[in-house]
């Protein structure tokens, strides 16, 4: 098989030497000449050696001019020296960077292209081929497998129909897939499609060579590590390749469709500073822009739209101006605020937006608002009294409510009885405030309160059973009482001391803020006369302390976390669900004092209700930020039995108009993951509930921020980040099928003009030997 | 400067006067010269001795020879007399190639006309003999000035053509020579060896002298030829397509195999031999000619 096979017509030009031969034997000049004798007794004994030169020179130059007509042509010799197709899997870069748009148009749209002729290659030698879609690896796009036939088949049912035109229909229905897919919001996922890869080489029953074309953006995020060398994760898995036996089953193939490091801009963060957020409060809203670029960029404009709350699509209530930025360093963040007052509690969509650049659809950034009306606390009085003061929940009430029935922010409701799930359903938090014990059904309501983000605090006193608290910390690890530790610490009981102030240490607590920074501690005349000793659990911390001898814990906080009882070692990062925990809370604190006057007179110290409602706000529940996840990953939906999620896609996204997601519906145990970023609509719907009554949120689904991160990977850094992974690769720009072609070749037509050369050489010396003019 | 008739380079004969042309041989002439003749006489140079016998004259007895071996011998002398030379010029085909000014028929022609005025000097006799395969001009030896006039009369006008035979041509001449001569064969030599072998061994059973000067053209001595050229033979209808620069070697090879043999066969019968390249090494040669033929003279001489 040849590249150019119109070429070798030129094969007849071989003859031309000898043509040529011929017709100089035709042109001579006449010369008398009188020792003939002479001349023709040297022809006789030089005609052999005459006639053996011609021959000789005459094939040089032939050779010389089908070498070079071969070279031309270039020869594909498969099979040869080790290089085989026999399936071809390209890989298209559709992640969220190939939206970017270059001096040459959008550069997915030259992937798309390099993809085609990739396609259209393979299908025209007869190579099954699929189509995989690099940010979504699971994705296949389409297959093509066996011979194809020529020309497009139209209409006809596949019944019946021959393979070739069964590989024909789906040809081309995997081109029409590639000229209509779009990009998602997602980064490429590379290491996830070499797994893939490895599995199935691993799967297969016989060895097949396949050639992986990766067309691609090559940007250094994708592929680099902070100190140039391959990324710990594609360098397990080449490493794996190389372990595995499977080198020679891979021909990789690296398309380069990028125009180099480009610049851009992007939001990269929007969040609001409150939380949770409370209607009637003023609240910060913060919008973070980066210049990823290498100019500065200048005069950077934009706004953040809120939208109602009562609306099924997002329409723009209020439109807030962001303060103009006059100029983003290369490389530099800058963070700007708004104040907006949300004025009843609801769940408002925002929506952020700055000038658009070359990749507009970072320059939007979304998020969820759950406004509150108040805070909700309940409290569990284990000591009730009718009067007010004299309870364990009077002055705690007083400090987090002072007048009750004017909004104060706080709203606390007193929990009598046992505590249930119906009496945490709306709470933010629960502070349980010298209780002997609980029992074990008012254990798992809190372990399911806590589990969904809600907050606890304890308030211990003369009434706790030490016992009981013991287990509360221990839990069993198996069975069906297993659970993680309610109470973050070991009680112990101790010898009253004398009195003792707090010690709130650097004051670098998130409850601390009102307090930081004032000469004196605000605590030192708060005096404290009984105390457990608590030791905390793993993984809790402690603070604030007792300045007694033992410095013994005064303030303990928690977490309530999936692994019972162990916290992550030292050095360990969390793992998605338990940042995912304390994202939407779950946080345990324990007051080692009572809530009221018994064991010291905090309680009525004016510190007492400042910090208790920055410990409400502290320990409650965050409702908004379970409403905004990356696109990628599983919106996060509490798993209710007998409820599903009907989840639609963004309606006005530039990525929507383009590749729209499908409403879909998934179930308990089942779980979405956009692959688009926008304001999803996710209504809960039961089999009581109808569609039109069912309720619904807001989702704010973002992209990766290091995606807007244009900045390439260079050839010469991937060649050599790839040099010694052993594998066999071949890396090039954005050209057509022919030069990997001839890179895997082994640079045939390289040979053969080489070869040229040399009979050239060999010619010119026998021509001089010969005695011939040169 | 070439005399009026064009044959007589002064500048040639300006250099040869210098030198005698002296045969080797024993040829009977009628005039005393500076020649010798086998003939013995007055003023002539001893040759041998030969026993007394009574009657000889006393004058010419070896007395050195009387004193050492008792015995009486007469010296015997050679007479010098003049010699009959006869040019024999090559007028075949061949004979007209020319890669210059001059083809080797003219330059044979100057050389004869040359060594004719020499000899005509020495008052030798001189004829000439033009011939291809047929004898064409002949002019018998004489030492008049008339014959000379002769001889560039008959050089002039003279078309070479035909091919080559010297054997047939010098034995009809030889004929109507009644002495041993001395033939100056002037030729490109273009004919078989055993031709050669057989003309020049005719001369020497006669006991005649010859002297061979072999004319050629520098293109035949050279091969200077480029390029496809398609040879024509002067003499016949053989022609040979070629690339001159690819036989030039094997060619030269073959020449020089031709021309070491006529020497040789000119060394063994005791014949001189010069080879004439174009006309600017006709003086050249010459002088080596007459050097050579005066050493052999002196070498002779010192025999006796």
């Amino acid at each position: 098989m040849f590249v150019n096979p119109l070429l070798l017509f030129g094969l007849a030009m071989v003859s031309a030497p000898v043509i040529i031969h011929i017709l100089n034997k035709r042109r001579y000049r006449v010369q008398n000449w009188a020792a003939m004798d002479f001349l023709l007794a040297a022809q006789v004994s030089n005609r052999r050696r005459v006639k053996f030169e011609d021959l000789i020179l005459l094939l040089l130059r032939m050779a010389i001019i089908g070498f070079l007509v071969m070279a031309v042509a270039r020869p594909v010799l498969r099979g040869l020296a080790g290089w085989r197709e026999d399936s071809r899997i390209v890989v298209m870069d559709d992640s969220f960077s190939m939206e970017a748009v270059s001096a040459t148009g959008k550069v997915f749209d030259t992937a798309r292209e390099s993809a085609v002729s990739q396609v259209q290659d393979a299908m025209g030698g007869s190579v099954p081929v699929s189509v995989w879609l690099g940010s979504r690896p699971e994705s296949l796009l389409g297959k093509v497998e066996g011979q194809v036939q020529g020309g497009v088949v139209t209409g006809g049912s596949p019944a019946g129909a021959s393979a070739g035109t069964l590989a024909s229909l789906a040809g081309r229905d995997l081109l029409d897939s590639l000229w209509e897919v779009a990009t998602s919001d997602l980064p490429l996922d590379f290491p996830r499609v070499l797994r893939k890869l490895i599995d199935e080489a691993k799967g297969s029953a016989a060895p097949v060579v396949r050639s992986v074309v990766l067309v691609s953006d090559y940007r250094r995020r994708d592929w680099l590590a902070e100190d140039g060398s391959l990324a710990d994760s594609l360098e397990v898995l080449f490493e794996e390749i190389k372990r595995e036996d499977l080198v020679d089953g891979f021909n990789f193939q690296f398309v380069d469709v990028s125009s180099g490091s480009l610049d851009n801009t992007a939001i990269t963060g929007f969040s609001i500073e409150s939380d949770p957020v409370l209607a009637g409060v003023p609240v910060r809203i913060a919008v973070e822009v980066t210049n990823y670029g290498k100019e500065p960029r200048v005069r950077v404009e934009g706004n953040v739209e809120v939208g109602g709350s009562d609306s099924d699509e997002f329409v723009a209530r209020h439109k807030i101006l962001l303060p103009t930025i006059e100029s983003i360093a290369p490389g530099e963040t800058v963070r700007v605020e708004i104040q907006h007052i949300f004025t009843e509690g609801g769940e408002y969509p925002l929506k952020a937006g700055i000038t658009p650049d070359r990749l507009a659809r970072d320059d939007e950034s979304v998020l969820v608002a759950v406004v509150r009306d108040s805070m909700q606390v309940a409290l569990v009085d284990g000591a009730p009294s009718a009067n007010r003061f004299a309870s364990e929940s009077g002055l705690l009430t007083a400090a987090l409510s002072p007048r009750g029935d004017v909004p104060s922010g706080v709203s606390v409701r007193l929990v009598e009885g046992e505590i249930d799930a119906k009496e945490l359903e709306d709470a933010d938090s629960v502070f349980i405030l010298n209780r002997s014990k609980l029992s074990p059904a008012e254990q798992a309501a809190l372990g399911a309160f806590a589990g969904s983000g809600g907050g606890i605090a304890y308030f211990l006193g003369n009434k706790i059973d030490v016992e009981s608290y013991l287990e509360l910390a221990r839990p069993p690890a198996e069975g069906p009482a297993a659970r993680p530790a309610l109470f973050p610490a070991i009680l112990k009981e101790i010898a009253p001391a004398a009195a003792l102030h707090l010690d709130f240490g650097e004051n670098d607590h998130p409850t601390l803020d009102l307090f930081r920074g004032l000469k004196n501690s605000s605590f030192d005349h708060v005096i404290f006369r009984r105390f457990f000793l608590l030791e905390p659990l793993p993984g809790a911390t402690v603070v604030a302390r007792y300045d007694d001898e033992l410095s013994t814990a005064a303030v303990i906080e928690g977490r309530y976390s999936l692994v019972v009882g162990a916290a992550p070692a030292e050095g360990e990062k969390e793992s998605a669900e338990d940042s995912a925990e304390t994202e939407g809370r779950g946080r345990i604190a324990v007051f080692n004092t009572t809530a009221d006057r018994d064991w010291g007179d905090w309680p009525t110290d004016y510190t007492y209700p400042i910090l208790m409602q920055e410990w409400v706000r502290y320990l409650s529940r965050s409702y908004s930020r379970g409403r905004v996840s990356q696109a990628g990953d599983a919106l996060r939906l509490e798993e209710k039995p007998g409820v599903s999620y009907r989840i639609e896609p963004p309606s006005e996204d530039i990525s929507s108009e383009a590749n729209p997601e499908a409403e879909v519906l998934i179930g308990l145990g089942e779980s979405y993951r956009p692959h688009l970023a926008g304001l999803f609509r996710v209504a809960e719907e039961t089999a009581a509930r109808d569609t039109e009554s069912a309720t619904s949120s807001w989702y704010a689904v973002r992209r990766e921020a290091g995606e807007s991160d244009l900045a390439e990977c260079g050839e010469e850094s991937l060649r050599a980040a790839l040099a010694g992974t052993g594998i066999r690769f071949v890396i090039g720009g954005n050209v057509d099928v022919d030069a990997f072609r001839r890179d895997q070749e082994g640079e045939v037509w390289r040979w053969l003009a080489l070869a040229a050369g040399v009979f050239l050489l060999l010619e010119l010396f026998a021509a001089w030997w010969f005695g011939r003019k040169v | 400067m070439k005399s009026a008739d064009g044959f007589f380079d002064s500048e040639l004969i300006a250099r040869l006067s210098r030198l005698e042309l002296v045969a080797k041989r024993i040829v009977d002439g009628f005039l005393a010269g500076k020649n010798k003749s086998s003939r013995h006489g007055f003023s002539v140079e001893f040759v041998e001795h030969r026993e007394y016998v009574p009657g000889d004259d006393l004058r010419h007895l070896d007395w050195k020879v009387l004193g050492r071996m008792d015995r009486y011998y007469i010296k015997r002398y050679e007479e010098e007399t003049n010699i009959t030379a006869l040019l024999v010029l090559d007028a075949s085909a061949s004979m007209t190639y020319s890669s210059g000014t001059l083809s080797k028929f003219e330059v044979g022609a100057t050389v004869a006309a040359a060594l004719g005025h020499l000899l005509h000097r020495q008052r030798d006799a001189v004829g000439l003999a033009v011939h291809d395969q047929h004898l064409k001009e002949f002019v018998p030896p004489s030492a008049k000035t008339l014959a000379l006039a002769a001889i560039a009369a008959r050089l002039k006008g003279l078309e070479p053509e035909g091919k080559t035979s010297m054997k047939e041509v010098l034995e009809r001449v030889s004929l109507q020579l009644p002495r041993r001569c001395l033939f100056v064969l002037i030729s490109d030599f273009f004919v078989s060896q055993e031709e050669i072998d057989a003309t020049l061994g005719f001369l020497h059973y006669r006991g005649h002298d010859a002297v061979v000067l072999q004319v050629l053209d520098p293109d035949e001595r050279e091969f200077p030829f480029e390029s496809n050229i398609l040879f024509k033979g002067l003499e016949d209808d053989r022609q040979l397509l070629t690339e001159p620069h690819r036989l030039r070697e094997r060619y030269l090879a073959v020449l020089e195999g031709a021309l070491g043999h006529l020497k040789k066969s000119c060394e063994g019968c005791g014949f001189d031999y010069q080879l004439i390249t174009g006309p600017e090494t006709i003086s050249e040669a010459l002088a080596k000619l007459l050097a050579q033929r005066a050493r052999r003279r002196k070498a002779a001489s010192r025999k006796g």
